[in-house]
């Protein structure tokens, strides 16, 4: 399926409109970006040069060139890349491999040390005094925040793994195509 | 269905074809594990809506009994009643829970989506290979029709050459 002139020209015209970071600050920050997980970085051919021969010589019964048969092995590294994440990902969120309280239990479980600890009674139990009631509310206030950053993670964590994911394997599907 | 099925239904010789063809079983196995993660995040609200996590991580037996039985479809009348007496029916916990989890659900259907689109993309690939494979062939027949038809003419022109001289 061929791109229209009329829809390339709206494409160019949405992404002068993009939000992209402007800033200095904000491109400093979209550049650490990379750091985090590494799967924006592309394959290094050195680095991985053993594994890229190998599938190079598996590709010779396709009678590829050989600079096609190097690209597609690259594909294939990023895309395998890309699957590890994302078994790590499942592992950790949702087999509990690292054990991890997933967001909405964190919250829930901050709902109830609210409602604990706000009780009257609570404080006149344990005798609180009033610096201790003051660390306590500062914890709150702390977890809260902690709360916040880590709902904003997992979603951004969430988000940035579908990106790159599609990314992989739509250049892994074009390679292939290309064989042809 | 086994990846060795899968391989063998797809015809797969080369090595390509046999990595596509394991990437194809790949995709389908993540789509059904991610359905199965959408259906297990439900009842887990749902028993979560019933009896509340407290502090710890850990589940109370009460709530793997009724984990158990929503995961085996199993609606005894002792969860009925308890369901009763938490102001819920079947129906309601299971509105409730949905609500709850649809953020996680939409997360779930985007990587389906993501999942599907690329094995759509990887047939196409290897129904690319495959026809690459059957023209390769078909070119070598070719060529192989060409030069005994080429070779049939070099022995027709050999006597013509031979009583020219």
């Amino acid at each position: 399926m061929t791109t229209t002139l009329r829809k390339r020209q709206a494409n160019r015209i949405n992404a002068l409109r993009s939000t992209g970071p402007r800033s200095v600050a904000g491109k400093r920050v979209a550049a650490a970006n990379a750091r985090l997980h590494g799967l924006s970085v592309p394959i290094d051919a050195n680095v991985y040069a053993r594994q890229i021969d190998s599938i190079v010589s598996l590709l010779a019964s396709e009678w590829l060139p050989v600079d096609q048969a190097k690209d597609l092995a690259l594909r294939i590294l990023d895309y395998e890349r890309n699957l590890q994440q994302e078994r790590e990902s499942f592992a950790q969120n949702f087999l509990g491999v690292a054990a991890e309280p997933t967001v909405d239990e964190d919250a829930q479980r901050l709902e109830l040390y609210d409602q604990y600890f706000s009780l009257p009674e609570f404080a006149s139990e344990r005798g609180l005094d009033a610096e201790e009631r003051a660390e306590q509310r500062a914890f709150r206030v702390f977890a809260r925040f902690v709360q916040r950053g880590l709902r904003r993670q997992a979603k951004d964590n969430a988000l940035s793994a579908i990106r790159y994911q599609k990314r992989s394997s739509n250049q892994l599907i074009k390679a292939l195509k290309a064989v042809d | 269905m086994a990846l060795s099925q899968t391989i063998q239904e797809l015809g797969a010789s080369t090595p390509l074809q046999c990595y596509l063809a394991e990437k194809i079983f790949d995709c389908l196995c993540w789509i059904r594990r991610y359905e199965e993660q959408k259906r297990a995040t439900l009842i887990r609200e749902m028993a979560d809506l019933l009896i509340k996590q407290g502090f710890s991580d850990d589940i109370s037996e009460e709530k793997v009994e009724i984990l158990e039985a929503l995961f085996a479809n199993e609606l005894g009348e002792k969860l009925q009643a308890y369901m009763k007496h938490k102001g819920y029916s079947i129906e309601s916990l299971q509105q409730k829970a949905f609500l709850n989890v649809r953020m996680r659900h939409r997360e779930f259907d985007e990587l389906i989506v993501l999942k599907a689109k690329t094995l759509a993309g990887f047939q196409a690939s290897y129904e690319v290979l495959t026809n690459r494979k059957l023209n390769r062939e078909r070119m070598e027949l070719q060529n192989s029709l060409l030069r005994r038809d080429l070779k049939a003419i070099e022995h027709d022109d050999n006597p013509q050459k031979t009583s020219g001289q």
